[in-house]
């Protein structure tokens, strides 16, 4: 078993209620420095998977490693603190907290990681505000004040900040149009090189696939979704994205 | 870092924080007013009279007796002859005796006639004795001496000359203008009605009272009702008016011609100006007639424990109706008919401080089907379940903090304008200070129930933050 691999799974098996199990994967893993495309349907589980992967929940059976370590054997706070400094993560939308500003949004990830800021995150913001395509200013800003666009490679920057070896990315493009999508993964793979880091990129849209490494489907990788993609039960297992509901 | 966020959390939710801090502001300054008034007004009450054992005067209820003699509030129909000061005094246990004669008024505060015995015995707060700062105390009947706050409200300074009101009242239209009196003597702050009150000789107050009569007699009969004490002074002076020696009556007058130059330009309010503090030879501290009436008696022993059997004596007594009472039982007694509405009062203001906490735990509860979202990207960025907690936390202390601060703040304000209304009409002196052990308990026990209050948003978010079920 290659305990050095960026995710390893093995044997996992998670549901919410017992009745109703949403994964069950016999073993998947993501090589170090790859860049790998998980495509599936919203509803089947992917996640549930990201939510694994990151810490936030934990399988019923089974090992999942990331970055070598044992995140499912972790105590809840080591977790949390493994999540902060290790894996970065970019969501479909609302990543930021919207009342403070970019650079306290910033701030904060790296006040998470239990670490004393280093002074070489200046130089290294400055450089991923670069490659975003941002101005310094935007720093003052209210995060409610940007546009869509710039929240998400605002989120990127957040995502980035700790120099995380993982950098989970779930359906970010869905709410950008076309010609921000294209400039959007580019931007993404241009960090992603300079970073070295993982990516796994989560997404249904089979059109963004171009350049990734490997392409990963869910079916193929977890057995009650190959089952299950017809009958799917829908809004159970969704990122903070279903959060719209109750702000409506 | 975590308190940015929540700085910045309430801030973007600032008209239902800002309402949630008034709420609690209001109930906060009620419990603290409440409170500090219930604490000074007991210490303010008790501290007024010490090492009196009995206060004689004539017959009335108890509290009457104590309110009139010590207070200056209220009145007291009769009055008694001053030979009953020597009838006590015969007494083996009685140690001295003070008389008080009250009535008269001078700009809004309390004249009181007594005698140099007054200076010499009455005390207050934890047995201390009274103190003239500046000045003497009465060596002629035309002297006063002012309590502090006279003093100092009025501008008078020594050797003033100041003319006393007929009755009880600020503005009274009837005024002993004829017989101005000599400023001596200021006595130190007490903080009890001592300081609201211009203490001058029986021998003065009845000089005053005579050239009114004098006055009277002459044709001058102002059209104005008179008080119960003013007519209790009226009809009672009419035996001891032949006692006077002649000269009394003439002299006031050619006093006030003398002094007239000194009146303009003078810095403060006097009427007159005297230019000696050397007693006055024209106004000699006569004997006090034995009629004169006087309003009550402190009585001191020689043995306290004989106090209960002096009282029954007094009470008993079948050729004067005269009332005996213990300064301290009265005071109790009083204070046990105001404490109910006292612990009513406190019951009340805790009520509303609880209701508001409330206030603050449903207003931090609605906004956290908002704040899911929120909570979700901090569990993303790493933050555990329980600094999700502790911010909700940290916000609701940080509301009631405000609010306790504002509160403090507004009281002090508030206490400090109504500091000296509360004195003069009321007799209640505060301090500004509310940090006493009471109040910071009190503090701390809203800050209890805060912390107990938000529990509730803060468990949810918490339970927000582990099922992570958004």
């Amino acid at each position: 078993m290659d305990k050095l691999a960026a995710i390893n799974i093995q044997n996992c098996h998670f549901a919410y209620a017992p009745d109703k199990p949403i994964l069950q994967i016999p073993s998947f893993v993501i090589a170090p420095g790859t860049t790998v495309f998980l495509r599936g349907p919203s509803g089947s589980g992917k996640s549930t998977l990201l939510q694994l992967c990151t810490g936030m929940l934990l399988p019923q059976s089974g090992q999942i490693h990331v970055l070598g370590e044992s995140i499912s054997t972790l105590s809840a706070s080591a977790r949390d603190r493994f999540r902060a400094a290790n894996i970065g993560v970019v969501l479909q939308q609302f990543n930021l907290i919207d009342y403070l500003s970019v650079y306290d949004n910033i701030k904060l990830a790296q006040h998470f990681t239990h670490q004393d800021p280093p002074t070489q995150h200046t130089a290294y913001l400055d450089e991923l505000l670069q490659a975003l395509r941002l101005s310094p200013e935007i720093q003052q800003q209210k995060a409610n004040a940007l546009s869509v666009g710039q929240q998400q490679r605002v989120a990127i920057l957040r995502a980035l900040i700790n120099r995380p070896k993982l950098l989970i990315v779930d359906e970010p493009t869905s709410a950008l149009d076309e010609a921000a999508k294209t400039s959007f993964m580019e931007t993404l793979f241009t960090l992603q090189r300079m970073t070295c880091c993982t990516l796994l990129f989560v997404s249904h849209d089979m059109r963004l696939t171009k350049g990734f490494d490997r392409v990963v489907d869910l079916a193929d990788i977890d057995d009650i979704s190959t089952a299950a993609v017809s009958t799917a039960d829908t809004g159970l297992n969704e990122w903070p994205n279903t959060s719209i509901k109750g702000v409506q | 870092m975590l308190i940015k966020v929540a700085v910045e959390s309430l801030k973007n939710r600032r008209s239902s924080v800002l309402l949630t801090i008034f709420a609690l502001t209001i109930s906060i300054s009620l419990l603290l007013t409440v409170e500090h008034i219930r604490h000074q007004a007991k210490a303010s009450f008790t501290r007024t009279v010490s090492g009196v054992d009995l206060i004689v005067g004539p017959r009335t209820g108890a509290l009457n007796l104590l309110l009139f003699s010590v207070y200056h509030k209220g009145s007291i129909g009769s009055s008694m002859a001053y030979n009953t000061r020597s009838l006590l005094s015969q007494n083996k246990h009685v140690e001295w005796t003070i008389p008080v004669s009250l009535g008269d008024t001078h700009r809004g505060f309390s004249v009181l006639g007594t005698t140099n015995d007054f200076f010499q015995h009455f005390q207050y707060g934890l047995n201390q004795p009274l103190q003239i700062i500046q000045g003497r105390s009465f060596a002629a009947s035309n002297e006063a001496v002012l309590g502090a706050t006279v003093a100092k409200k009025l501008g008078y300074t020594l050797l003033d000359g100041i003319i006393l009101a007929h009755g009880l009242g600020s503005v009274s239209f009837k005024q002993h203008t004829d017989f101005p009196l000599k400023v001596v003597g200021i006595l130190a702050a007490t903080g009890t009605p001592v300081d609201e009150t211009v203490h001058i000789p029986l021998q003065g107050l009845a000089a005053a009272h005579g050239t009114e009569k004098h006055t009277q007699q002459s044709g001058f009969t102002p059209k104005i009702a008179l008080t119960q004490s003013a007519m209790r002074k009226a009809t009672t002076r009419h035996a001891d008016a032949d006692h006077r020696p002649a000269h009394q009556h003439e002299t006031p007058h050619k006093h006030g011609d003398k002094h007239a130059h000194n009146h303009t330009g003078h810095h403060n309010s006097a009427e007159h100006r005297f230019t000696s503090l050397a007693p006055d030879p024209q106004h000699p501290l006569d004997e006090i007639s034995a009629t004169e009436p006087i309003s009550a008696i402190h009585v001191g022993l020689t043995n306290p424990i004989a106090v209960l059997s002096l009282q029954q004596k007094i009470n008993q007594n079948k050729d004067i109706p005269l009332s005996a009472i213990l300064p301290g039982i009265v005071l109790n007694e009083l204070w046990q008919l105001v404490s109910f509405i006292e612990k009513l009062l406190l019951g009340i203001a805790w009520l509303i401080v609880v209701a508001s906490c409330i206030g603050l735990a449903t207003m931090l509860l609605a906004s956290m089907r908002e704040r899911t979202r929120e909570i979700a990207i901090l569990r993303t960025i790493g933050a555990a379940p329980k600094t999700i907690f502790l911010l909700l936390q940290i916000e609701a202390l940080g509301i009631v903090i405000t609010a306790i601060l504002i509160s403090i703040f507004s009281v002090t304000g508030v206490l400090f304008f109504l500091q000296s209304w509360l004195a003069s009409t009321l007799g209640l002196y505060l301090t500004l200070n509310l940090f006493t052990l009471s109040t910071s308990v009190i503090l701390l026990g809203i800050l209890a129930v805060t912390c107990i209050c938000s529990l509730i948003p803060a468990i949810k978010g918490y339970q927000n933050a582990l099922t992570n079920r958004l």
